[in-house]
């Protein structure tokens, strides 16, 4: 496709700059004095018609068919009209005609071969054959003039004069001076067989100013008017030519022009009002004369006009370029049909771009139908102007563009502004065009653009076309007439579907044109878009109020907006202590014993985060350094060693640049907020403010300052593994609390194993813990770590503090290390000592004072990972022997007595070696149960896994309990303690060959202790659930053991035999040495 | 001719500091900027410079001594600045000469050490702000109760002061939770801000 400047050859003076668009405002009168004169200074392409017809005509339809009737006429024939109206409501050409009939009435049969298009030449006169009349309404005196010249001032002296001259005017001069119009006669002297082409242009304004100078001005008028028709109805050789509008729209947008006329004649100030009823009046009765007699013509129809209009601007237009681009245009149509209206995708529409090629139909109907509404606007002859200075505009500046469009008018060349905005009186809408569209003095304005140019640089199109301003334009454009009536006016304002139409072109799609339109709505001051059109208005929009209010607002209360806005992206509490608006060390507490987020404030230049992780003050060092962590925004400057990486390429820039953007937004919204608080201070209706649009562009603007300030805050820094700090990107999009934040932040701390929470007790976590730990020495104080923890800054941190304590848990039962706790200060050994096969009871507090950890090879080394397993044994035996002595004891009591023994025993010791026993059913431990009469609850073996002593609770040996019939339900023998032991030793011997005899009781337990060995030292022997068969089995053990054992005293024994069966071997040899003792 | 503007610019300044000193030891008010071990630094305290009754056997009366009046540090000082400063600016020397001891905690970090003179207002103002402030976590209600004691007349300030500390403990108490909710609002409540984006000039 290719672009106009490519296709089409505009007239030369066009270019040049020497073209006059006065020429187009010509009208008949100099043409007439030209031909009288013989001399003019008008341009020759009027009065020279070898150049007028071929460059400056184009041969519609009215015209022709005015010129053959015209001269049909003058040559004798009777069959067409004798009398001419030319319409002019519609698209000009009237002066055009006239001038044609002009010089064809003058020069005929000469020129020929030009007119051939025009008039059959037969009919052409022959040159001088004619006398031409032709009478300027608004021109031609009404008064008698004072001087001696000679100087008509009746219509019919004038057409007398213009006929014969001097001389017939003499002849005819009493008539000819006469207000009164004259009769028949006359018309004989005047026109005398001539052939004669009447030409009364204006005839309205030539009434209303007759009327205006004599009361019967008007009468005498129709009276002349309908005497000269029937006179010329009836002979040959006379043709008239008038231009009248019809009488409704005579002067109805000319009321301005005609007030001046009458001021004039009356020579007095007259109003608009007044003379639109004095024009009406004399109107009136002319347009009903004219109505009878003459013939309506049109000189140009509506679907001639831009053929008409490409004939005057240009030399040459390239048809088949106008065919492609059709095509091109109607493709994009086509694929575009719901956007646009009914009429782009017609074929015939087609047709139409081709015919008004280079102009965009769009172009040409807004020139006819809104622009030329407007009074000084001139009709077709303003369209013209408006025309030759875009063709100008865009060959001189060689723009590329398919079709001219009605936004291809540069609205910042003042000829146009004046052209345009002047003779539309639309200059109160200068301001508009230089705020929201790109004016001449747009420069001068704050920023130096347009709102349409800012909008463009901030999403331009692809192809570099300035969409917004394109589409701003067109609608500022569609604003300048029937203002008036407003949005109720057909001509008023411009429909989304019409915008489209109008502004796009291949390369610019609807779609595109569809995003600038919607951005007037948030962008534009004075552009809006109601009731379905779009339109500019002198009211300003909220927009325009706002940016007024911007500019009032401080850099104060913008940095105080965004250190609002910042202090609430994260909430205080939960695993941090956030601190807000950090800029130096001393802002970020020391000492509080939990991470402390600070968040640095969005308005401070430069931080050194350095400083801040190492001190707490100038000169003050931190103590508590690995619990600082720092959220930062891209905004600041980080100082120092550690790299922050730039935003773009542009280093310092970039940061000044994401500065400005977040300020820029904040300022958006303190004027929002400005506005909303009080409206009436800005002349804004407070309701026009409760309106739902509103309230979203409002919520829109604080969201928007919400996330710019949340998706500042990219950097988070603390220190790492071996104590580097290290900056973690973090992406967000903001969000209430800031959960986003604290979510991403435990997210890298865990992934960077920072945070030690309480399902850091993996293996691999504990041994890397281990390293730690154990660093220096294989031995550590709970404490110490504790501190570690806190200050030191290359180890984690802890969620809390009884992490830790959990920690040391899984650590001591997976045996990566132990835990300890030295008694008193005698003591080699600890007093309490865990490792994985003694685990920590619940019951202990590491949070207490004195606790350490070591490794399992620092424990070996110490041997007390030994110790413990007799130290367990000894008082398991302790409690077992305190309870058989005396046979019933409380738990209190139990206590007691083992403390007597063995010394200082925690009483957790004391209860857990109770449970053990217990558990093993070698003692049964009772809690008083009021609901069950005398008998208490029992807790033994099995039964027993969850009971946990009290300090009230009883216990009992099996054979007590037994005796106090507690338990009744299973029927076993038992001997035990000393007296026991007798029973037992002398039996040993014998065990097996009982058993080989037959014996059948199974012994569930068998316990031998405390017995003296005859080289000294003591046994213990302790067999469990022995089958008879086991019992065959080591009866060689017990027969040797039976010997060694001399003496019984001091041992005891524990024998239970379960479900005895008194037919048994063992129990009868049992029951004989009890009858025996 | 460079070397003597120095000398005498720097005399100026002595000169300034010793008046300031000189008033600082006897204005009825003083405000300290300090460092205490535990707290973040600064640490700014308030005096009131208390006359004791003369003692009854018309001996020497007692020296006149400075008693805290209250304390301020950390984030709520940092929340507080401006309107600290703001309340500085106004107090004048005997001439009615304005001091500008703003300019003493001017900047984000506040290096200047020592003590500043206050008159009645002033000390009062800021002991009300300071003693209001204890033990709020929410920084915006303490920014608003900030602004809105600037506000006060001279005599207000220095009656609401009386009311928050001169009436016994209990009724002290009361006063002071009171003035919490007068000023500052409840805790959570959206209107906080709002008032407060109002008086921030």
């Amino acid at each position: 496709m290719k672009h106009v400047i490519e296709t089409c050859k505009p007239r030369p003076e066009l270019l040049a700059g020497n073209f006059n668009p006065e020429v187009f405002t010509l009208s008949l009168m100099p043409i007439i004095e030209f031909y009288r004169k013989g001399s003019s200074n008008i341009d020759p392409l009027y009065t020279d018609p070898r150049l007028f017809f071929p460059t400056a005509t184009y041969p519609t339809q009215g015209l022709k068919v005015t010129l053959g009737e015209v001269f049909a006429r003058l040559q004798g024939d009777m069959t067409v009209p004798a009398i001419h109206r030319l319409e002019t409501a519609f698209g000009g050409g009237k002066t055009h005609t006239l001038i044609a009939c002009t010089h064809i009435a003058f020069r005929g049969k000469e020129i020929s071969d030009v007119v051939a298009a025009l008039i059959r030449s037969d009919i052409l006169p022959e040159p001088g054959s004619v006398c031409v009349a032709g009478v300027a309404g608004d021109l031609i005196p009404v008064h008698e003039p004072k001087g001696s010249a000679l100087e008509p001032y009746t219509l019919w002296g004038e057409i007398a004069y213009q006929i014969g001259g001097e001389e017939l005017y003499r002849a005819v001069e009493s008539e000819a001076r006469s207000y009164a119009a004259p009769g028949r006669t006359y018309f004989d002297k005047v026109f005398g067989g001539r052939k004669v082409l009447i030409m009364l242009d204006e005839l309205a304004q030539y009434a209303a100013r007759l009327e205006a100078a004599r009361p019967d001005g008007a009468d005498q008028l129709a009276a002349f008017l309908m005497a000269l028709h029937s006179y010329a109805r009836n002979r040959q050789g006379v043709s008239i030519v008038l231009t009248l509008a019809s009488a409704h729209d005579a002067f109805a947008r000319q009321t301005g022009y005609l007030a001046r006329l009458i001021s004039e004649v009356r020579g007095e100030e007259v109003g608009t009002d007044d003379a639109l009823g004095i024009g009406e009046r004399a109107v009136k009765g002319v347009a009903s004369v004219v109505a009878r007699d003459a013939v309506q013509v049109t000189p140009v129809h509506a679907g001639e006009i831009s053929s008409v209009l490409a004939k005057r601007l240009f030399e040459s237009v390239d048809r088949e370029a106008a065919l492609e681009t059709a095509e091109a245009y109607m493709e994009m149509y086509r694929r575009n049909s719901s956007l646009l209206p009914d009429e782009a995708t017609r074929e015939s529409f087609k047709d139409r771009m081709a015919a008004t090629y280079p102009f965009h139909p769009t172009l040409i109907d807004y020139l006819n139908n809104k622009l030329a509404t407007a009074e000084n606007f001139q009709g077709t002859r303003g369209v013209l102007r408006v025309l030759s200075l875009a063709v100008r505009d865009i060959w001189l500046k060689q723009r590329k563009v398919p079709m001219i469009h009605a936004c291809h008018l540069d609205l910042r060349s003042d000829r146009v502004v004046n052209e345009i905005l002047g003779r539309s009186g639309s200059s109160d809408l200068l301001f508009v065009l230089n705020a929201d569209i790109g004016g001449v003095d747009t420069g001068s304005r704050e920023g130096g653009m347009s709102n349409a140019e800012a909008a463009d640089r901030e999403n331009p199109h692809p192809e570099g076309y300035p969409l917004h301003e394109f589409t701003w334009k067109t609608v500022f454009l569609h604003s300048l007439v029937g203002r008036e009536e407003g949005l109720a006016s057909k001509i008023f304002g411009i429909t989304e579907a019409e915008a489209l139409f109008s502004v796009s072109f291949p390369g610019l799609t609807p779609a595109q044109v569809r995003i600038a339109l919607e951005k007037i709505d948030s962008s534009a001051f004075y552009l809006k878009f109601k009731q379905g059109k779009y339109f500019a208005d002198q009211e300003p929009t909220l927009e325009s109020i706002l940016a007024s209010i911007r500019r009032t607002v401080t850099s104060g209360q913008i940095e105080d907006l965004l250190k609002d806005t910042a202090g609430r992206l994260v909430k205080d509490g939960g695993l941090f202590h956030v601190e807000q608006h950090v800029s130096q060390p001393e802002h970020v507490p020391d000492g509080k014993g939990k991470i402390i987020l600070g968040v640095v404030s969005p308005v401070a230049q430069e931080i050194d985060i350095e400083a801040i992780i190492t001190t707490k003050g100038f000169n003050k060092p931190r103590e508590q350094q690995n619990l600082v962590m720092l959220l930062v925004p891209e905004t600041t400057r980080v100082k120092g060693a550690i790299e922050q990486p730039s935003l773009c390429e542009g280093g310092r820039g970039s940061i000044e640049e994401a500065r400005k953007r977040m300020e820029d937004i904040a300022r958006q919204v303190k004027a929002w907020r400005t506005l909303m608080d009080k409206p009436q201070s800005y002349g804004v209706n407070p309701r026009r403010l409760q309106d739902d649009e509103v309230k979203k562009r409002w919520a829109e603007r604080e969201n928007a300052l919400h996330t710019a300030v949340a998706s500042a805050y990219t950097g988070f820094y603390y220190a790492s593994a071996g104590g580097q700090i290290v900056r973690k990107e973090i992406k967000t999009a903001g969000g209430e609390g800031g959960a986003p934040f604290v979510e991403q932040i435990l997210e890298i701390l865990k992934s960077d194993k920072k945070l030690l929470t309480p399902e850091s007790t993996k293996q691999d976590d504990l041994m890397s813990l281990s390293k730690l730990f154990f660093e220096r020495s294989d031995i550590a104080e709970i404490d110490r770590l504790y501190d570690n923890f806190l200050c030191v800054r290359g180890w984690p941190v802890l969620q809390n503090a009884s992490v830790l304590e959990q920690i040391i848990r899984a650590g001591v039962e997976k045996g990566i290390w132990c835990a300890y706790r030295m008694g008193d200060e005698e003591s080699s050994r600890p007093s309490e000592f865990y490792s994985r096969d003694n685990p920590i009871p619940m019951g202990v507090s590491l949070a207490n004072k004195g606790y350490g950890l070591v490794t399992p090879q620092g424990a070996n080394k110490r041997e007390w990972s030994a110790k413990i397993g007799v130290e367990a044994t000894r008082l398991r035996d302790a409690v077992y022997e305190a309870v058989v002595q005396s046979g019933e004891t409380t738990v209190e009591g139990l206590v007691e007595e083992v403390r007597e023994e063995l010394g200082d025993v925690s009483e957790s010791e004391v209860q857990d070696a109770l449970t053990y026993l217990v558990k093993k059913e070698k003692l049964y431990a009772y809690r008083s149960d009021p609901n069950a009469g005398g008998k208490p609850n029992i807790f033994a073996g099995e039964a027993a896994g969850l009971y946990v002593p009290r300090p009230s609770d009883g216990v009992i040996t099996p054979a007590r309990a037994g005796e106090k019939g507690w338990i009744t339900k299973r029927d076993c023998l038992i001997i035990q303690g000393e007296e026991g032991s007798k029973v037992v030793l002398p039996l040993l011997k014998r065990i097996g060959s009982i058993y080989m005899r037959g014996a059948k009781s199974k012994i569930e337990v068998l316990d031998l202790s405390d017995v003296e060995l005859p080289g000294g030292g003591t046994l213990r022997l302790e067999v469990m659930n022995v089958s008879p068969d086991s019992a065959k089995a080591i009866g060689e053990l017990f027969e040797v053991l039976g010997e060694v054992v001399t003496r019984a005293a001091g041992a005891k024994a524990y024998l239970r035999l379960a479900d005895p069966d008194d037919e048994c071997l063992l129990v009868k040899e049992i029951k004989k040495a009890q009858n025996e003792r | 001719m460079e070397t003597r503007q120095l000398c005498s610019e720097v005399n100026v300044k002595d000169e300034a500091d010793r008046r300031l000193k000189a008033l600082a030891g006897i204005a009825p008010w003083v405000l300290r900027i300090t460092e205490h071990r535990d707290r973040p630094a600064p640490v700014l305290v308030v005096k009131e410079r208390c006359r004791p009754e003369e003692s009854a056997d018309g001996g020497n009366p007692a020296r006149a001594v400075l008693k805290d009046r209250g304390v301020i540090y950390g984030q709520a000082l940092r929340r507080c600045l401006p309107v600290i400063r703001d309340i500085l600016r106004g107090i004048c020397d005997e001439f009615g000469i304005p001091l500008e001891l703003n300019r003493f905690l001017a900047g984000d970090r506040l290096a200047y050490r020592g003590n500043l003179p206050l008159d009645d207002e002033a000390g009062a103002k800021l002991a009300l702000i300071f003693k209001l402030q204890e033990r709020l976590d929410d920084m915006d209600r303490v920014e608003l109760i900030a602004r809105r004691v600037e506000r006060f007349s001279r005599e207000e300030a220095v009656y609401w002061f009386t009311r928050a500390t001169h009436y016994g403990e209990t009724a002290n108490r009361w006063a002071q939770a009171g003035m919490r909710i007068m000023l500052g609002g409840q805790p959570g409540d959206k209107a906080v801000l709002e008032q407060l984006e109002r008086l921030r000039r």
